[in-house]
């Protein structure tokens, strides 16, 4: 952080951020610096609340956004910071829609489901993926990758608890014990709290010792080793905070789409689409993802509603290998060294 | 006589029918130098990687400051304060430089708000105070052996394992690093330090080690270890002798 910091909602690149070299004071040993983003957030969010709300076609837009910011932002913990690139993201918010609707079609509240349900994902989730800590790069991908292709063939042929292939439904009748609302106002709040949550966990991961271990494990974990860094600890460590927030955003997910079934569940789609907008916003950066969905998910719905009958994919595949070719860092990586390329210019 | 600070007995090492370390013993006291020498291949680093916890020995011994450590994770043999660099430097890349020291601070177990204060001390006493901000793989080589050794040191470790930290330097940088080894070991650190050019070895070692095929060949002071016949037919070559009128 510079010497005059003033946490602004656009990060400082993580790897140009100057350090403020001896001593800190008792400000930067607490969590305190995540006080502008989250006062900045809540506002946003309230704001954009009133203003989308009654319109069900830009609240259903943003409520999108919102969900993607928070299951990229989960990913981008695990495959960004820890460099452990998840194919199978889905499965946790898969698993998680699944176990929230069978809870609160069986008299559950959702609010009460939702937290007992994110710790047992965590949990569950953690133990799958931990043999898996030993493959490395493609090999920890593919591994993933085959865990929802699993999910989706068991949850076909368990229709006790899932409805086979014809999927469960969420409740119709409003109630707000079970998260069904006619008005749309509640859906924004809870998943801007969530992706909220999700972007300020990345932002105290980015500004602590845990992120540079992770970005050290990354890059090399036998010299994070040797530098005194417990590599497995960190891996897990980086494994449940990215579940945690998957499921978190599964349990959400379900309340608005008030439906689940194999294939919207497990899609090879959310799994992919998770890990484009973390490397296209900026990988392994506290707002890249925030900013990928920012930009890409209102795009996605904007070009189907322009362009229909199949040209918009055309269009995003185009923007997408444009975003590839000329920000290859994603675009706050781009951003930044746009940044200190002028800064040198004025040097 | 009190126990050595480290103290190795019958090191051994086996991948598969070869035998890469063979029942090595070692020691070092506090406030020693102690160089290893000896021809590629001959285990130095398959040493320094069972001594740091990178790999476990098959067979052997590793006592640190009177603490068994055989067979420990390598983060946990850094804490117990024994921590090496690397043959080929393997920075952080995404990190900055000051990031790449903060993670050996903490590392060695320091709190946040300690351990820039010794992340930006050890910068200053590596020489790389100017260079703390910008990203590690920008650095130069010689840069990245300072690197090295500075995230190293953040460990606050009593024994440093020093892996070629020469290899590939200029003539002219040459003394600038001898001088960075003896001023760390003016701070209490004891040494072990691999490395091939001889004129290092001569001048920093009180004691020198040589391996051969994995197995010690010789101990002693440099002038004893140069003029041991045994050594200079394996390993220094008769025109090592000749040149230095031995």
């Amino acid at each position: 952080m510079t010497s005059n910091s003033v946490p602004t909602t656009v990060d400082e690149p993580p790897r140009t951020t100057p350090v403020t070299v001896p001593g800190v004071g008792w400000r930067d040993r607490l969590p305190v610096r995540l006080g502008t983003p989250l006062v900045a957030g809540l506002v946003l969010l309230a704001v954009l609340a009133l203003a989308v709300g009654p319109n069900a076609y830009l609240a259903g837009i943003v409520i999108e956004t919102l969900f993607w910011i928070t299951a990229a932002s989960a990913w981008n913990v695990l495959g960004g910071y820890t460099g452990m690139l998840s194919l199978g993201h889905a499965l946790f918010i898969g698993v998680s829609m699944y176990a929230v609707t069978y809870a609160v079609n069986h008299g559950w509240s959702w609010w009460a489901a939702t937290p007992l349900i994110v710790v047992a994902m965590t949990v569950i989730g953690t133990l799958l993926l931990f043999p898996g800590f030993r493959l490395r790069g493609p090999f920890f991908s593919l591994a993933t990758f085959a865990l929802p292709l699993i999910a989706t063939t068991l949850a076909v042929y368990a229709k006790g608890l899932t409805g086979g292939s014809q999927g469960e439904t969420w409740p119709v009748n409003p109630s707000g014990g079970q998260f069904v609302f006619v008005s749309r106002v509640p859906y924004l709040l809870v998943i801007g709290v969530i992706a909220l949550v999700s972007v300020l966990v990345s932002v105290f991961i980015d500004r602590r010792a845990i992120g540079r271990r992770m970005r050290a494990v990354a890059d090399d974990d036998v010299a994070a080793e040797a530098a005194g860094v417990p590599a497995t600890r960190t891996r897990l460590i980086a494994t449940a905070t990215s579940i945690a927030l998957s499921s978190l955003a599964g349990c959400f997910y379900v309340t608005y789409v008030a439906f689940v079934d194999p294939t919207s569940a497990f899609a090879l789609d959310v799994s992919l689409k998770v890990v484009l907008l973390a490397i296209l916003g900026g990988l392994g950066r506290s707002y890249g993802p925030l900013i990928g969905a920012i930009i890409l998910i209102p795009a996605d719905s904007w070009l189907a509603g322009a362009f229909p009958g199949g040209v918009h994919l055309l269009l995003y595949g185009a923007l997408l290998v444009v975003l590839v070719l000329f920000l290859p860092q994603g675009i706050l990586g781009g951003a930044s060294q746009l940044l200190v390329r002028l800064r040198r210019r004025r040097a | 006589m009190t126990s050595p600070l480290l103290d190795v007995r019958g090191l051994t090492k086996q991948f598969g029918g070869v035998k890469a370390v063979n029942g090595v013993d070692l020691s070092l006291d506090e406030g020693e130098i102690v160089g290893l020498i000896g021809p590629n291949g001959a285990g130095k680093t398959t040493v320094f990687n069972m001594l740091s916890g990178t790999l476990r020995p098959t067979r052997g011994e590793i006592h640190l400051a009177g603490r068994e450590v055989t067979g420990w994770r390598a983060h946990r043999v850094c804490a117990a304060g024994m921590t090496r660099t690397f043959q080929v430097v393997r920075p952080f890349r995404s990190l900055s430089v000051t990031d790449n020291v903060l993670v050996g601070a903490t590392g060695g177990g320091a709190a946040e708000g300690q351990a820039r204060s010794i992340a930006a001390e050890t910068l200053e006493f590596v020489g790389l105070a100017a260079q703390a901000h910008r990203p590690a793989r920008e650095l130069s080589l010689i840069d990245l052996k300072r690197l090295e050794v500075a995230r190293a040191l953040a460990t606050r470790p009593r024994v440093l394992l020093l892996d070629e930290v020469f290899a590939g330097l200029t003539p002219r940088e040459l003394p600038l690093a001898v001088e960075l080894v003896q001023a760390i070991r003016r701070r209490g650190i004891s040494l072990i330090v691999i490395e091939h050019l001889m004129q290092v070895v001569m001048n920093l070692s009180d004691r020198v080690v040589v391996l051969n095929h994995g197995e010690e060949l010789a101990v002693g002071t440099p002038e004893e270890v140069v003029e041991n016949p045994v050594v200079i037919e394996a390993y220094l070559g008769t025109e090592y002798r000749d040149a230095h009128g031995l």
